[in-house]
């Protein structure tokens, strides 16, 4: 892409306030696209000068994910949920769902998609409205992973695989609704220890879980140094606590 | 909303149904948040009411403005406090309230001293938390710690460093550049995910050049990269790379394809599935280079993650998908232009795929299914349709119809299977479903027997038992037609008439008068059955309906006749059978125009040219400011209107039925002092050329207007008589006319070089008044010619292929060309279609986005009445190269000649259309000069009155005096000449290298 042109748009997409068109109206598919990209943001750019506010967040916003699209693997969100649909705990990070009402119609269709499959044993997978979703179920509580049409699932599936699991070792296998409504701050601090906005921080659960546990532990004692087992035990430790509480 | 959970709580079991946030409300938790602010912090309650917080966010809670300004300040005092657990429920928190910019300053030093901290899991937190909430002049501030971060040996702290990284490129990137050395060094890390960010951060602050990134995969892929993440983010580059490079060196081998193909063998699944994914998507990939991929594919099929399976089938769906665009019938040529090889790969995976028909997940079982019946063969499509028939009861409708018409297309390729996909057809037929859905059964049943002969009675007979119990007047309109020209054909057509009869009795008006027809033809084909469907018509005579009982009377009077004058037998079938050889359109309006008079009106004398009418539309607005001699109402009017001026001159009666009227076309260029368009009327032995004249001056008013045209360069063409017009005033057209004679009923062609001649008046704008005396004066018009498309008339044919098929084969000529590099099919397409000048048929004047092949058919009548019919097969590759094969068809051999020679000489024609594209370059140019002299003349001190004569619209006044003008005038003409004789040069140049007839195997890499 021809630099001044891209400067301009780093420049501006501090004004991108939410998302107004699909990405997918501009470009339907980003990855054959970037080709002739130049001519096209830079037409854009002038384009989205001249017209309306919203509008112009919305080209901006797909030229940015443009430009993420050929480079970083990116989840669009994370969501656990329980047996009914209702949110456990849940993250979005894409603003592809503007509002608290867009989020709660997606979290709802998602459940209802996956609802009658047997996602117990594997990572199940569905697409749809240009999403892809894999989820797993466990007990009560229904995991979920969601990322654009255009990424690689496996790396979907294993950020999936590293949040059940890590879920599983902060609950000691104890891995119902109950148990992880008890124990949300672990729960939490696990999503935020697994993606940063969208980009993925680390996809082995016991990694995710020893720096989750982690924290129970005082003093300076860096991970690296830390082993599983003593990561292990100090989320144990965390846990008997939330337990009397 | 924000309480689900005491809504639910309600009605349900509470003992089962305990939660630790139940009965929770946001008014007590913001109450319980003052424990915040107590001087002895208790860590353990600090925290629990910050869980308490956060899960009100997460369901959807929100804090007024005031709220949370209030929590924020509130929890900021928890810095206090050394307990880690409590430190990163803050953090967390911190996040989630994304604090206006005024408040980040309060957190900011203590964020700075956490990231300065001894803890990593401190700094590694605080960097995320800050670099969320921080702008740019904070940014500077902390600048040096990040890039400490960066290299720093702690992988948590290096990761949470570029991460934050990423984010900030996007809103402080000239920041996050001067970063690079550093996430350079982290790139080697050691640690799997810090190679990843760092991979990620450094290309993206390098994507903007080309080099840089392809420097960057160079040495990558050579070394070892350790996270199967990042080598995913390393094949993505890796094959932007090989694009980009693609572009523009076309011969040779790909770079780094080797790399690609050794990812296939990676032990992490998610490189294979990316590598495999790259290899595919890479344009122009060969087959070669395919099969290893599709291998790996393959592999996953039969995987026991469902994951793994989607992922597979989804990606050579795809190969399928983007393979199957344009046409992979039968050319060698097509095998020449697009690697169509592709689906052969496929078809090794057949096997799995079925398998995963079946498949519990029904997003894999829908990829299968389509996939299938794209590749599926002959021994597999009676398995494959017995699976699909259970499938059928659980998709969607609209997922039916393509599953509808991917049946339609296998069936077409494997006829001898037409039994059980006709079985299969005709059960969905029964089920439920919308409109659309049995429109696409009911037009492939109707596609299958129009193309099987065999499965003819099946299908009719299917269709008959539809509608007997359909909802869709539409539909059953349609089928009782189809049965009309059908059934009679069949071995033994009695066995329809009760089906149509029913119709009769039991539906409403539109289907009964549909079906009266139905009666008819029956009547007429099946001498047998005549008697019989005369008592059936005589009682449609007592129908309620007019159409009905109108319908019956025609019918059982022209049958009728038949059979006591016995010679029009052929009249009544073509009558009844006859396709309506003129547009609907024309039609219309010649009825309209129809004055009831004494004489009947004649189906015949309605024009048959199909107007394109958008093509009209987009004209209009151009012409709109000359003014246009024939006012252009609508576009089949114009055809109407010039062939009522004709006949009303007398001197052109002789000349016969006038055969084409060609579209206007421009002599002068916009705003100039006249606007001159020329009209070509064919006829059979001679050309009338329409001047349309516009004066644009209002001081003139030009008289005894006449074209004198030069014919030297069309020696077959003499010119007969001239009509001239005889005055011209002000902004209103005027038409004069020029004939020529030629040869009867042969496309001669020429070129013609016009000149205006006219007597000028002047007038007085204020009076209105004309002087007595005028001046001779001239005008020079362009050039215009007589191309073979102008023998063309635009006919389009309802159905091409029974049309091509019903054409002699030995008048068929075909040839390929090459026609060099274009910027795209479309372009192409439209170009070829007008140099032959025929009616696209069936739509396929539209090319679909990026497809690499297309195929158009064309249709028209040539001069002589002889119909033609050309099916254009185009293929564009890599490198733009596009190849064309063009296969004639028509009544007679030698006009199928005529049609290539019109093709290869359509270089001259298309070279007509660059010259008229070069000259808007040419008056850019002009007007840059016009800049130039006017800075000279500033720069010289030169008082030069007559640039005048430059500015778009030249006064005639100032024409007169002014010599230094005319100087100018003949430095422009110059630089005019060497301008004109380069970009002829060009094109002569472009065009011996472009459009040498093309032998089979050589050129085309």
């Amino acid at each position: 892409m021809a630099a001044p042109v891209s400067c301009c748009l780093l420049l501006l997409l501090p004004l991108t306030s939410s998302l107004v068109l699909p990405s997918s109206f501009l470009f339907p598919d980003p990855r054959r696209r970037i080709r002739g990209v130049e001519a096209q943001i830079g037409r854009f750019l002038v384009r989205s000068l001249c017209t309306s506010p919203d509008r112009d967040a919305g080209v901006l916003r797909c030229l940015h994910e443009l430009c993420l699209q050929d480079s970083c693997p990116s989840i669009k969100n994370i969501l656990l949920l329980d047996s009914e649909g209702k949110r456990v705990a849940v993250k979005y990070y894409s603003d592809d769902w503007p509002s608290l009402s867009a989020k709660l119609a997606f979290e709802k269709s998602v459940f209802t998609k996956t609802q009658k499959t047997n996602a117990r044993t594997e990572a199940e997978i569905v697409m749809f409205d240009g999403y892809i979703v894999v989820y797993k179920f466990i007990q009560d509580l229904h995991f979920f992973v969601t990322g654009g049409d255009d990424e690689n699932e496996l790396i979907l599936a294993t950020v999936l695989q590293g949040f059940f699991d890590a879920v599983g070792l902060l609950l000691r296998n104890n891995v119902d609704k109950r148990t992880a409504l008890e124990n949300l701050d672990l729960i939490l601090l696990c999503l935020d220890e697994i993606i940063d906005g969208g980009i993925i921080l680390e996809t082995e659960a016991s990694v995710i879980a020893g720096k989750v546990a982690t924290h129970g532990l005082d003093g300076a004692a860096s991970l690296s140094e830390q082993t599983i087992s003593q990561a292990l035990a100090t989320a144990r430790e965390h846990l008997a606590r939330s337990l009397l509480k | 909303m924000a309480q689900p959970f005491v809504k639910k709580d309600d009605d349900l079991d509470e003992e089962e149904e305990y939660s630790p946030f139940y009965g929770i409300e946001k008014g007590a938790v913001l109450q319980e948040a003052r424990v915040f602010h107590d001087p002895q912090l208790d860590a353990r309650r600090c925290s629990q009411v910050i869980t308490k917080l956060l899960y009100l966010l997460n369901q959807g809670e929100t804090f007024t403005k005031v709220e949370a300004t209030e929590v924020f300040f509130a929890v900021t005092k928890l810095f206090q406090s050394k307990d880690t657990v409590l430190r990163r429920m803050v953090y967390l928190m911190i996040k989630d309230l994304s604090p206006s910019a005024d408040e980040v300053i309060i957190v900011t030093s203590s964020l700075m001293k956490d990231m300065n901290s001894k803890t990593d899991m401190y700094r590694a937190n605080a960097i995320r938390v800050l670099c969320r909430i921080t702008d740019s002049t904070l940014l500077t501030q902390i600048e040096r710690y990040l890039k400490q971060a960066i290299v720093d040996k702690n992988p948590v702290v290096a990761s949470a460093a570029l991460v934050s990284g990423v984010h900030l490129l996007q809103t402080n990137s000239e920041i996050v550049k001067r970063w690079s050395n550093e996430v350079q060094e982290a790139v080697q890390s050691r640690a799997a995910l810090v190679q990843f960010h760092a991979l990620a951060l450094l290309h993206q602050i390098r994507q903007n050049d080309r080099l840089a990134v392809s420097k960057l995969v160079t040495s990558l892929t050579k070394g070892s990269v350790r996270s199967p993440l990042a080598q995913c983010l390393l094949i993505r580059y890796t094959s932007q790379v090989i694009r980009e490079s693609s572009t523009n060196t076309q011969a040779g081998e790909r770079p780094f394809f080797d790399y690609l193909e050794s990812c296939l063998r990676h032990k992490s699944e998610m490189v294979v599935f990316e590598a495999a994914r790259a290899i595919t998507e890479l344009s122009g990939v060969t087959s070669r280079e395919l099969t290893p991929a599709i291998t790996v594919l393959q592999l996953f099929l039969s995987s026991s993650k469902p994951v793994l399976r989607f992922a597979a089938i989804r990606t050579l769906n795809k190969i399928i998908l983007s393979s199957m665009y344009g046409f992979n019938e039968q050319s060698r040529f097509a095998k020449k232009m697009v690697a169509s090889t592709h689906p052969l790969a496929v078809t090794n995976c057949n096997i799995d795929m079925e398998s995963l028909i079946s498949d519990q997940n029904r997003s894999i079982a829908t990829l299968a299914i389509t996939t299938l019946l794209k590749t599926g063969n002959e021994s597999s499509v009676d398995r494959l349709m017995k699976q699909i028939t259970n499938f059928m009861s659980d998709i969607a409708d609209e997922f039916k119809i393509v599953v509808v018409e991917a049946i339609r297309s296998l069936c077409l390729k494997f006829p001898l299977k037409y039994r059980s996909m006709m079985n299969f057809l005709s059960n969905i037929l029964r089920e439920e479903g919308g409109f659309d859905y049995k429109k696409a059964i009911v037009d492939s049943i109707v596609i299958l027997i129009r193309d099987i002969p065999d499965a003819k009675e099946i299908g009719l007979f299917h269709l008959c038992e539809f509608i007997e119990d359909c909802e869709f007047t539409y539909l059953s309109t349609q089928i009782l037609h189809f049965l009309g020209n059908e059934g009679p054909k069949t071995s033994d057509p009695s066995k329809y008439i009760r089906y149509i009869y029913n119709r009769v009795i039991l539906e409403n008006a539109t289907v009964r008068a549909s079906a009266v027809s139905t009666l008819a033809k029956f009547g007429a084909m099946v001498d047998s059955l005549k008697p019989r469907i005369f008592v059936l018509l005589r009682r449609c005579l007592f129908d309620s309906d007019d159409e009905v009982r109108d319908r019956a009377t025609l019918y059982l009077n022209t049958l009728g006749t038949d059979a006591s004058v016995g010679g029009t037998d052929e009249d009544v079938k073509d009558f009844l059978f006859g396709p309506l050889d003129v547009p609907l359109v024309n039609l219309e309006t010649s009825l309209r125009n129809y004055e009831a008079s004494d004489i009947p009106f004649d189906i015949n004398l309605v024009p048959k040219e199909v107007k394109s009418q958008p093509l009209a539309e987009k004209k209009a607005p151009g012409k709109k400011a000359i003014g246009l001699g024939a006012p252009p109402s609508g576009p089949t009017t114009v055809v109407d209107a010039y062939e009522k001026l004709l006949s009303s001159i007398s001197e052109f009666s002789s000349f016969g039925k006038l055969f084409k009227s060609c579209s206007p076309m421009e002599l002068t260029e916009p705003e100039t002092e006249y606007a001159v368009n020329v009209v070509k009327h064919i006829f059979d032995g001679h050309v009338v050329f329409q001047y349309n004249c516009t004066n644009t001056i209002p001081e003139q008013l030009l008289e005894k207007v006449t074209v004198f045209v030069d014919a030297s360069e069309a020696e077959e063409f003499s010119e007969v008589l001239t009509k001239p017009l005889r005055s011209l005033p002000y902004d209103s057209p005027g038409q004069t006319f020029v004939a020529f004679e030629k040869p009867e009923g042969v496309p001669a062609i020429g070129k013609f070089s016009n000149l205006l001649k006219f007597v000028v008046k002047e007038v007085d704008p204020a009076t209105g008044e004309a002087d007595e005396e005028g001046v001779e004066d001239e005008y020079q018009l362009e050039d215009l010619e007589i191309v073979a498309a102008d023998y063309m008339l635009k006919v389009g044919v309802s159905n091409f292929k029974n049309a091509w098929e019903n054409m002699d084969p030995d008048n068929e000529r075909i040839d390929e060309y090459g026609l060099g590099v274009k910027e795209s099919l479309a372009e192409t397409v439209s170009a070829v279609i007008d140099i032959v000048g025929m009616q696209p048929c069936e739509g396929t004047e539209v090319v679909p986005n990026n497809s690499r092949s297309h195929t158009c058919l064309l249709s028209g009548i040539f001069i002589g009445n002889v119909k033609v019919l050309v099916r254009v097969s185009f293929g564009i590759d890599g490198s733009k190269q596009v190849a064309m094969k063009l296969a004639v068809r028509s009544e007679d051999p030698e006009i199928s000649e005529k049609i290539h020679e019109i093709v290869a000489e359509g270089k001259s024609s298309v070279k007509g259309k660059w010259r008229s594209g070069r000259w808007i370059g040419e008056m850019i140019t002009r007007s840059k000069l016009v800049e130039q002299l006017r800075e000279y003349q500033i720069r010289s001190q030169h008082k030069w009155g007559a640039l005048a004569a430059f500015s778009p619209k030249p006064q005639m006044a100032t024409r007169r005096g002014c010599l230094c003008g005319s100087y100018i005038c003949f430095g422009i003409c110059l630089a005019h000449t060497i301008l004109l004789c380069s970009t002829l040069l060009q094109t002569l140049h472009d065009f011996s290298g472009s459009c040498i007839p093309w032998n089979s195997s050589s050129n085309m890499p």
